[in-house]
């Protein structure tokens, strides 16, 4: 375990001072960005104020951006703050690819830094459909306001797509003193966009996103240098360089000298250790960090797959699962019922336990097959009376799994998807 | 062979942690079963007495019950009646109008919420009705409920009106003579407005019955956050009352099950339904429903009109065992008594009582020995437990064990009811066409019965 510590600490470091893979990507800068570009919107319901109970009282904007290659998405943590003030419920985020119109998907909340303003998000991807593969982040360290080199930015103001690029003119700011200042416009909606500047392959580097405008005629940007966001997004740069590293033991010597440089860098330059700090505690949550997501597959079966962010022992073997239905019906003047409760179905002769079918080489991903799950649904459509029938007899699935790590009980987690199959075939 | 639970699961999962792994009893596995079923029977009238006034709320508790009246705070008392007599034995002034009565199964201490001019106040009396302390809320509270929470603990539902939300409270009544109402924990879903709320204090969860719209949510108590329930907007313009729900929680159920359990009555699509908040899965699970189809007395449609919405209008009383059920509804002479059939998870009606005018409170004891029904206008009836159960049972009795073991194999007949229906010709058919069999139980019942049992033998 120590040494899987040194070697995430020298991984830092490395994540620190190497200089990443240069780009493939030949496309100009905002092109390259749009492609990893999400128009974010926020619906709530209310528990306060004048429009309490109303599924969409409260809604929000923002642009946010893919980190990584697993949907990752970072953006603003105030997108958040017009739901918080009302105490809304029942929130749903979605996540439209390259702006408004484009591929959309639900989003869910990972974690956030509000002190810096930033939150992480991952989106819902269907099965079969490869997330962005992520911007590259860069460093704003060598970043100096004499350079003059130009700051880009891209992102939708209400539904229209912004792109747009300024100077630095101050590495902080008077009133925010965490952020830089950018000469430089952006409207509301592009808050959670990223800063970002050309590097030498052609290839683009994130240093920032954008926290709000300032200045008198609102033409200054406040921008939150990218490091900040390492606690949250610290262990893409680690995973990159994990797949690099082959010989464990080198590493091990590498890491003592490393972690003594790191610590004395860290007594003149407290907020370099500071981050490594963060990462470190964030690195042994994350290692116990599962996303789940299910669909319905044409052979009659749910799959069920669990994605983490770093391999490792840690790996879901088995799962329970209760899959509740609510079939719907006709009333007596012949209008559709939605049942209030779902009723929970039996799957399998194990008490709906399932062990795992298969684990990606990385240790990355891990999948669950349920196997019967239409013919389960035809059963119970067959046996309620004033079935609806027709080609969606049922409301969406409650889907509650409950993971376990070999013995151990891990906390319950509820999803929700459409039946997707094709009940007028016999099962 | 796997073990995956410890020792707190399989507390609440019984013995299926080794092998079967099966949380819910509804559904575990069935092997030869002999449908040995007989639910109690038709509780039958044994006093009357005239109250001089309609009731609010009415509690029993071991040999007595208490009801509490009145319209204005002059008026509001509450009177302690013998069940089995239904003579009064001891009466009070309340000084308030009262909201609802609750009865606590430790020690008999009886609490009233209620109002005066401003204030909303919960009283502490006695068994005798003598007063041991109170405490005012800080805020008025629009139609408040209370339920026992255990440990010393009230929970309380708060309407709402439209001009405050409803609101989620908990007092702790420990010391009777200064009860407290505790700063947590808070619901801010109960801002939606409550018509009943239970916070089931061993699971860390508050569920409640919603009064704008008929759904019932179970809420994780420590970090305010919605686990499992219903939260649907009515779809049509028309406001729909709320559930009328009877809850035992994880600690009030006498029948070994450990999950709380909840009777629904839903007077908007005439349902009663049976559903167990299933903690494993943090899930609320239907069980069983059926349609009560209750006989309306003409002309009495109306609906109870509030500041924030509908009051529901059915009348649920239950034995902790879910033995004997009583269903009723402010528009309807008639009561339903089940009960359920544990093996089936499955709901038989044992037979209807016709009440001499519309009720207005129905209340079962904790045993189902005993039961009560006031009228709206001011009567009380006491009933009992009398004769034996096959004697009052409706239907045919070979009917209703074809029911039986068509819902035990997994074929609902919806209510079992001992009538040869629709439901049960269909479940019928669906058993023919899955096991390769011919029943034809109009001509053949008792033939249709050995086939059953041959195919589950």
């Amino acid at each position: 375990m120590r040494s899987l510590r040194i070697f995430r600490v020298w991984s830092l470091c490395l994540g620190l001072t190497l200089i990443a893979a240069p780009s493939i990507a030949q496309n100009p800068p905002h092109l390259i960005v749009r492609d990893n570009l999400v128009y974010l919107t926020l619906t709530g319901a209310p528990t306060i104020g004048n429009l309490v109970g109303q599924p969409d009282g409260v809604q929000s904007q923002a642009t946010g951006f893919f980190v990584g290659n697993e949907g990752f998405i970072l953006t603003a943590e105030h997108f958040f703050d017009p739901a918080t003030a009302v105490k809304a419920v029942n929130l749903v985020i979605q996540a439209e690819l390259s702006g408004p119109g484009g591929a959309k998907w639900p989003v869910s909340f990972v974690s956030a830094l509000p002190d810096v303003d930033l939150v992480l998000l991952r989106a819902n991807i269907p099965f079969g459909t490869a997330p962005p593969a992520g911007l590259e982040l860069g460093q704003t360290a060598p970043l100096t306001v004499a350079d003059d080199r130009d700051f880009l930015t891209s992102g939708f103001n209400g539904e229209d797509y912004v792109p747009d690029d300024g100077k630095l003119i101050e590495r902080g700011n008077r009133k925010v003193p965490f952020a830089w200042t950018l000469k430089l416009a952006v409207g509301g909606g592009q808050s959670g966009s990223p800063v970002y500047i050309e590097d030498e392959a052609g290839g683009v580097k994130v240093v920032g996103v954008v926290k709000a405008t300032t200045g008198a005629n609102n033409d200054r940007t406040l921008m939150v240098p990218i490091e900040y966001s390492m606690p949250l997004i610290g262990h893409f740069r680690i995973a990159v360089l994990e797949a690099k590293v082959a010989r464990i033991d080198a590493l091990e010597r590498q890491v003592a000298r490393l972690t003594k440089l790191v610590g004395e860098i860290s007594d003149q330059q407290p907020p370099i250790g500071d981050r490594i700090n963060f990462i470190e505690e964030d690195v042994d949550q994350i290692g116990r960090f599962f996303t789940w997501k299910a669909e319905t597959a044409p052979d009659g079966s749910i799959r069920i797959r669990y994605s983490k962010l770093v391999g490792g022992e840690d790996q879901i073997d088995r799962i329970q699962v209760f899959l509740g239905a609510k079939a719907l019906t006709l009333d007596e003047q012949g209008e559709d019922v939605v049942p209030a409760f779902a009723k929970m179905l039996k799957l399998n002769q194990n008490g709906n336990l399932f062990d795992r079918v298969q684990l990606d080489a990385k240790g990355l991903k891990g999948d669950f097959t349920i196997p019967g799950v239409h013919a389960a649904l035809s059963s119970e459509l067959n046996t309620t009376f004033n079935a609806k029938g027709g080609d969606k007899p049922f409301a969406n699935l409650e889907l509650v799994v409950v993971p376990f790590i070999r013995d151990e009980k891990l906390e319950a987690i509820p999803m929700t998807l459409a039946a997707n199959y094709d009940f007028n075939l016999q099962n | 062979m796997i073990s995956i639970c410890r020792t707190d699961d399989l507390r609440r999962l019984g013995v299926l942690c080794v092998a079967a792994l099966w949380p819910l009893a509804g559904l575990a596995e069935s092997g030869p079963v002999e449908t040995t079923f007989q639910p109690a029977g038709l509780l039958a009238q044994t006093a009357a007495q005239i109250m001089p006034a309609g009731p609010i709320g009415l509690s029993l508790d071991g040999d007595h019950m208490f009801v509490i009246l009145g319209e204005t705070p002059e008026d509001g008392r509450i009177l302690r009646l013998s069940q089995a007599t239904l003579i009064v034995e001891a009466e009070a002034p309340l000084g308030l109008i009262p909201d609802d009565v609750l009865v606590s199964p430790d020690d008999g201490t009886v609490f009233i919420i209620g109002r005066d001019a401003q204030q909303t106040r919960i009283l502490v009396l006695g068994p005798d009705l003598s007063p041991l302390g109170q405490v005012m809320s800080e805020t008025g509270l629009a139609h408040p409920t209370l339920s026992w929470a255990g440990a010393g603990l009230i929970a309380i539902g708060d309407y709402g009106t439209e001009k405050a939300m409803g609101d989620f409270r908990v007092v702790d009544v420990n010391t009777p003579q200064a009860p407290v109402f505790l700063p947590s924990p808070r619901v801010a879903l109960a801002a939606r407005g409550v018509s009943k709320a239970w916070f089931d204090t061993a699971l860390g969860i508050v569920f409640l019955n919603l009064s704008a719209e008929p759904s019932l949510l179970a809420v994780d108590a420590g970090a305010d956050r919605r686990v499992a329930g219903s939260g649907a907007q009515p779809k049509s313009a028309t406001p729909l009352e709320p559930f009328t729900v009877d809850a035992l929680l994880s600690n009030q159920r006498c029948d070994g099950g450990t999950d709380p359990s909840f009777l629904i009555s839903d007077r908007n699509r005439d349902r009663l339904m049976l559903v167990e908040y299933v903690e494993y899965f943090r899930a609320l699970n239907l069980l069983t429903e059926v349609e009560p189809r209750l006989r309306l007395r003409p002309g009495a449609a109306a609906t109870v009109q509030t500041g924030s919405g509908l009051r529901p209008s059915g009348l649920l009383a239950s034995s902790c065992d879910r033995g004997v059920i009583w269903l009723g509804s402010l528009y309807s002479d008639e009561v339903i008594q089940y009960a359920l059939n544990p093996a089936a998870a499955s709901l038989e009606k044992v037979g209807s009582i016709t009440l001499p005018a519309l009720p207005g409170a129905l209340a079962l004891s904790a045993d189902g020995l005993r039961g009560v029904a006031m009228m709206a206008d001011g009567t009380v009836i006491g009933f009992a437990a009398a004769g034996s159960a096959a004697e009052s049972l409706i239907g045919d009795p070979a009917v209703r064990e074809l029911q039986r073991l068509l819902t035990e194999e997994g074929y609902p007949v919806g209510v079992i009811d001992g009538y040869l229906g629709a439901r049960t010709l269909r479940a019928t058919t669906q058993f023919q066409a899955t096991q390769g069999i011919i029943l034809n139980p109009e001509a053949d019942i008792d033939g249709a019965l050995r086939a059953i049992k041959g195919v589950k033998n």
